[in-house]
């Protein structure tokens, strides 16, 4: 079995007590500067112009199931959206994969008209959509859709595979408002040519919280540049080891390879 | 009280897995030398995930039949489709449950196996493989709309997408063997690769860690949810 080494062990120590630091000055009063994400409010404004023109909102998840953070993170925005969408009466479909998430998936968004008093809409037969396991099936399932629904917006979020391009380029030429996010860099250009907005790398993870009303979970966003300080010190630190004359400090960089 | 219970079994079994990874598995002598007493846990723990992920495996399938069915059977918009599914599903089912060699008499396992072979092979990867063409085109489709100079960044990703083109080829090594061999722009292009293109996908990649590790310990202890 793989188990953490020392350093790694401080480090999760480290950064774990860096976040709770920010969501217990949260819960006191001290709340952090949160500068604006140009991805999160295209969101708002996408399901505004869908509400504007009539037409519904296509949702797409990502690959992976309930173990990976990148589904969970997905959740946050859906969550999001579908509240938007129960409060602005706009029809939203959302396609879930793979089938282990699909009940998640139907659960979270229930849970959103629910808490905007629009349980009684909500059809679940409808609005939440499994098409398939199979990568290609379900990005052409979604370039379908959105072409037969003729959809206002098209929101792309979670871990996406080699079928991204499948995915957003129908949309991209029918002149949808496409939004994706994704935290990995594979699909990051593919979702950059097509999509309106695209989230990548922190900003996918930051999305959940920054959406959210609730100040502790706002000022985990300051855990995530306090965690991104501490790389960066590292990263400094193994520059200023290499950099000093005669070797004095080979044994930070040699200790910082081992770790790297 | 619900919510409550399953923010308890949330961090009990995140604790599980963050104390299983964090402790050592044998401690060092001055700390007594203990094993980790968690990891004999490890297996079942994962198994049993294993089987909730299995539970929920049907829902999936069971939607595209409750999507199907209706229209199936009311004729409406798209009903030939929704037979087709179920004429496939009924096929699928048969030809895989009935692939293994010896559950048959001979000639029916012929017929299944023949039948898994039009399915599988004959159909479902040449329908794969005509998806996956379509992605040549739009590759040409979007790489047109990116590649429009409108603005500096447009401007700049054209002319190092330029550089990298033609270092990769002999025509860039031909057009700029005269010069000095740092400018020439194969030199370029591995520069470009190399230093700022690893510079950027490393920043991108220590930011998405960090932000994985905040959304775990919010997921974890419930921060900001009706559990928290």
């Amino acid at each position: 079995m793989q188990h953490a080494d020392e350093l790694m062990a401080i480090l999760i120590a480290v950064l774990g007590a860096a976040i709770l630091f920010c969501v217990w000055r949260a819960q006191r009063g001290h709340l952090p500067y949160i500068r604006r994400m140009a991805g999160v409010a295209a969101i708002e404004r996408a399901v505004e112009r869908a509400t504007e023109m009539g037409r519904p909102i296509i949702y797409g998840m990502g690959w992976t199931d309930m173990q990976a953070i990148e589904t969970h993170a997905s959740l946050a925005i859906l969550t999001h959206v579908a509240r938007l969408a129960a409060r602005l009466q706009t029809p939203l479909i959302v396609l879930a994969r793979p089938s282990s998430v699909y009940p998640v998936v139907e659960e979270t968004v229930r849970q959103a008209y629910t808490a905007e008093g629009a349980v009684d809409r909500f059809d679940p037969k409808e609005q939440v959509r499994f098409l398939s396991d199979d990568s290609v099936i379900y990005s052409s399932g979604i370039a379908r859709l959105i072409e037969e629904t003729h959809a206002g917006c098209a929101i792309f979020f979670g871990a996406f595979d080699f079928t991204s391009l499948l995915m957003a380029e129908p949309g991209a030429r029918l002149g949808v408002l496409q939004i994706a996010g994704d935290p990995s860099l594979f699909q990051i250009p593919f979702f950059v040519c097509t999509c309106d907005q695209t989230l990548m790398g922190e900003e996918y993870f930051a999305a959940g919280a920054y959406v959210s009303t609730d100040p502790a979970m706002r000022a985990t966003l300051l855990g995530q540049d306090i965690i991104k300080a501490v790389f960066a010190g590292l990263i400094l630190l193994g520059v200023v080891a290499m950099l000093l004359p005669g070797g004095t400090a080979e044994w930070i960089v040699e200790w910082l390879k081992h770790y790297k | 009280m619900q919510r409550r219970l399953v923010w308890v079994i949330t961090f009990v079994a995140g604790l599980f897995f963050l104390l299983e990874f964090v402790l050592p598995e044998e401690a060092p002598a001055w700390l007594g030398g203990f094993r980790n007493p968690l990891t004999p846990y490890l297996d079942g723990a994962t198994k049993f995930l294993i089987v909730v992920a299995t539970m929920a495996f049907l829902v999936g399938p069971v939607n595209l039949v409750r999507q199907h069915l209706p229209t199936a059977l009311r004729r409406r918009k798209g009903w030939v489709e929704s037979v087709v599914f179920f004429v496939f599903l009924a096929a699928g089912i048969v030809a895989q449950a009935y692939h293994a060699e010896g559950r048959t008499a001979v000639a029916m396992q012929a017929a299944l196996d023949r039948l898994y072979g039009v399915l599988f092979y004959g159909l479902m990867l040449g329908f794969g493989a005509s998806s996956m063409a379509l992605l040549a085109f739009y590759l040409v489709s979007a790489a047109h709309r990116a590649f429009r100079v409108n603005n500096l960044e447009g401007g700049l990703m054209m002319a190092s997408a330029v550089i990298i083109l033609l270092g990769q080829v002999p025509l860039g090594d031909w057009l700029t063997q005269g010069l000095p061999e740092p400018v020439q722009l194969p030199s370029v292009a591995q520069w470009i690769l190399t230093v700022p293109n690893t510079a950027v996908q490393r920043a991108v990649l220590l930011g998405a860690c960090g932000g994985a590790f905040a959304a775990a310990v919010r997921q974890w202890l419930g921060v900001g949810t009706a559990q928290g």
